[in-house]
């Protein structure tokens, strides 16, 4: 084992990180909307064998407005954010990198705007004089203590986006990055290409695409969910929202779902077989087709290649809940469970 | 190539250690076959797995022992004569056990010879410098501490990063975390590129179950998502914009009712 450097930073370069930080926020103080207060401690920064990891946090307080709107770009690295009932942006950031040069070339910039929208980015400096460092070995994280009521647009690339416990929403999109999205209230957005996305306990209306990850849904409900896959696969459970419509390219598609008065579900999949539970709360008609269909015992067919099948009788002029079911090369089946 | 010559190229490959023609070759063959892309791609995606596994923290008590044998090593150095100091940090940078004060001269030219082959290595350019630049890097390959030597490793290009494309050779091994940075969009937006181009044939399979009506409705709506991303100003709006036409033509294609595509954007 070879020590490789001291175990600590020089005082100056530990307060340059600090300041950078803190100009960042300057704009904003001038505006008088919001002050930015830095924890007065500087970064903290652990050597280890492997890289360094510099921790800082920082903290904006509202002005005269409140901080209703986050957008965050967090390439390097991974991004949590977690509501909570304060009205302060609290920002814990870490980065990670092997040697202090190139941890000196990870920026992070904050910019507040006078209209309560704080920006938050980060990049990694360039230049022919530095030492190149390879995308893998450096890294920045950050979680991000946010008031509840402030909506949430963030962008990722490999890193991990997770959002929990916000009641204004939020945009999330990813390259390769997982998505995880909990307890959430208001439009929900995701889209990537091969991160697993996951969306737990939301209301409101959902949007999640990708392209070829997973897509688990569990406990969502609201006005619309329109999800989406091109090779993977969709999972739903305890899913009530008033219209879903759940596609695939390859993947298979499951829902265990609850359609409301009126409610209109549409599952379709190319090539992927579909698996639907559909918890009756009134009259439903059902239309299905595909490669092999079951959608239980009352079920016809119709000379147009559809089967149908409809289940139970509502009050006069209430009309019935929807649900199309079609996979082109895979099978369908539908299981409806009465009400008790 | 054959795809039989692929698998033991893709490794290297994709740790970026391949260049000149036999990168070209491997890039070739994967613009051309599905299945070894698709084999490519499952790899990537592995790595981007591996890496996002938690760190591993040695136990303090593991550190403890290595700050305790470090001290004791340093104690030993600082007693040493000066001259031993000096073959040991040779005997250090070249990793030669059975060099010893005995073999000193020897070793030394052993050691010039071998740092020449490293520095020849790593600098391919140098064998065309003159020789007062070659024995400038010379001196300097000498005067490394041997951590250096060793972190120079760590130095290699890394696996190609999320959404990098595995094909067109700009993935983002080459080069440094800035470079990586900028290419990493066009490397995005040519992924959802790709994937928008393959529902659009998939679609040309159904196309012909659909009325003209539908496929003028498809058409024209086809056209217009195009168009939108030929104007698109930055690489989020086009990568915005290939999403809904994504969205649009998967709707077409596994479902008749063109009209009822849903378009819904993402961010």
């Amino acid at each position: 084992m070879r020590r490789s450097r001291p175990t600590r930073r020089p005082l100056l370069a530990r307060l340059l990180v600090a300041g950078a930080l803190v100009v960042a926020s300057g704009p904003l103080c001038g505006h008088g909307v919001t002050s930015a207060a830095a924890d007065p401690r500087p970064p903290t920064v652990a050597h280890t064998a492997a890289a360094i990891t510099e921790r800082a946090r920082l903290e904006i307080k509202p002005g005269a407005h409140p901080i209703t709107a986050i957008s965050i770009d967090n390439p390097l690295g991974n991004v949590r954010i977690e509501g909570y009932d304060g009205t302060a942006l609290q920002i814990e950031t870490e980065k990670h990198a092997p040697t202090d040069e190139a941890i000196d070339r990870l920026r992070i910039s904050l910019i507040p705007n006078p209209d309560g929208s704080v920006r938050i980015t980060t990049t990694a400096d360039g230049g022919p004089e530095l030492a190149p460092v390879g995308r893998g070995q450096v890294r920045i994280d950050l979680v991000v203590h946010a008031p509840r009521d402030a909506r949430v647009e963030a962008t990722a690339s490999a890193g991990t986006l997770e959002v929990a416990n916000m009641d204004a929403g939020s945009a999330l999109d990813t390259s390769s990055g997982r998505i995880s999205v909990k307890n959430v209230s208001g439009e929900v957005s995701t889209s990537s290409i091969s991160g697993a996305t996951r969306l737990e306990s939301v209301f409101g209306t959902v949007d999640a695409q990708t392209l070829s990850s997973d897509l688990v849904l569990d406990s969502i409900s609201g006005q619309r969910l329109v999800a989406s896959a091109t090779h993977g696969s969709i999972a739903g459970r305890r899913v009530r929202s008033r219209e879903i419509t759940l596609t695939t390219t390859a993947g298979a598609i499951s829902l265990e779902a609850e359609p409301g008065l009126h409610g209109r579900i549409v599952v379709a999949s190319l090539a992927g077989d579909i698996d639907i539970r559909v918890r009756r709360t009134g009259p439903i008609v059902v239309r299905a087709r595909g490669a092999k269909v079951s959608i239980g015992a009352s079920a016809h067919a119709a000379p147009d290649g559809w089967t149908q099948a409809s289940a139970g009788t509502g009050a006069a002029g209430e009309l019935p809940a929807f649900v199309e079911l079609q996979s082109r090369r895979g099978n369908v089946q539908l299981h409806l469970i009465d009400p008790e | 190539m054959k795809c039989a010559d692929l698998g033991p190229q893709l490794t290297a490959y994709l740790d970026g250690e391949l260049d000149g023609d036999r990168g070209t070759a491997v890039r070739g063959h994967l613009r051309t076959c599905d299945g070894c892309r698709a084999l490519a791609s499952r790899e990537a995606a592995l790595r981007d797995a591996l890496r996002e596994l938690p760190a591993v923290e040695p136990p303090a008590s593991m550190w403890a022992g290595v700050q305790a044998r470090l001290a004791a090593s340093e104690v030993a150095e600082s007693e040493r004569p000066g001259w031993r100091r000096a073959v040991s940090r040779w005997t250090s940078v070249l990793d030669v056990a059975w060099l010893s004060p005995r073999y000193l001269a020897g070793g030394v030219v052993v050691a010039a010879l071998t740092l020449v082959l490293v520095v020849h290595a790593r600098h391919p350019g140098a064998g065309t410098r003159d020789g007062g630049e070659g024995a400038q890097i010379l001196a300097h390959a000498i005067d490394l501490p041997s951590p250096v030597l060793g972190a120079s490793a760590s130095q290699r290009p890394q696996a190609p990063g999320a959404g990098a494309s595995l094909i067109d050779g700009t993935d983002g091994t080459d080069g440094d975390v800035t470079a990586a940075l900028a290419a990493e969009p066009a490397h995005v937006t040519a992924t959802y590129a790709a994937t928008a181009d393959e529902l659009v044939e998939l679609a040309l399979e159904v196309r012909a179950t659909w009325s003209d009506a539908q496929r003028v409705a498809y058409d024209d709506k086809l056209g217009a998502l195009r168009t939108e991303v030929a104007h698109a100003v930055s690489d989020r709006d086009r990568q915005r914009t290939y999403r809904a036409l994504i969205r649009f033509v998967q709707g077409a294609l596994v479902r008749d009712d063109i009209t009822l595509a849903s378009t819904g954007r993402t961010p």
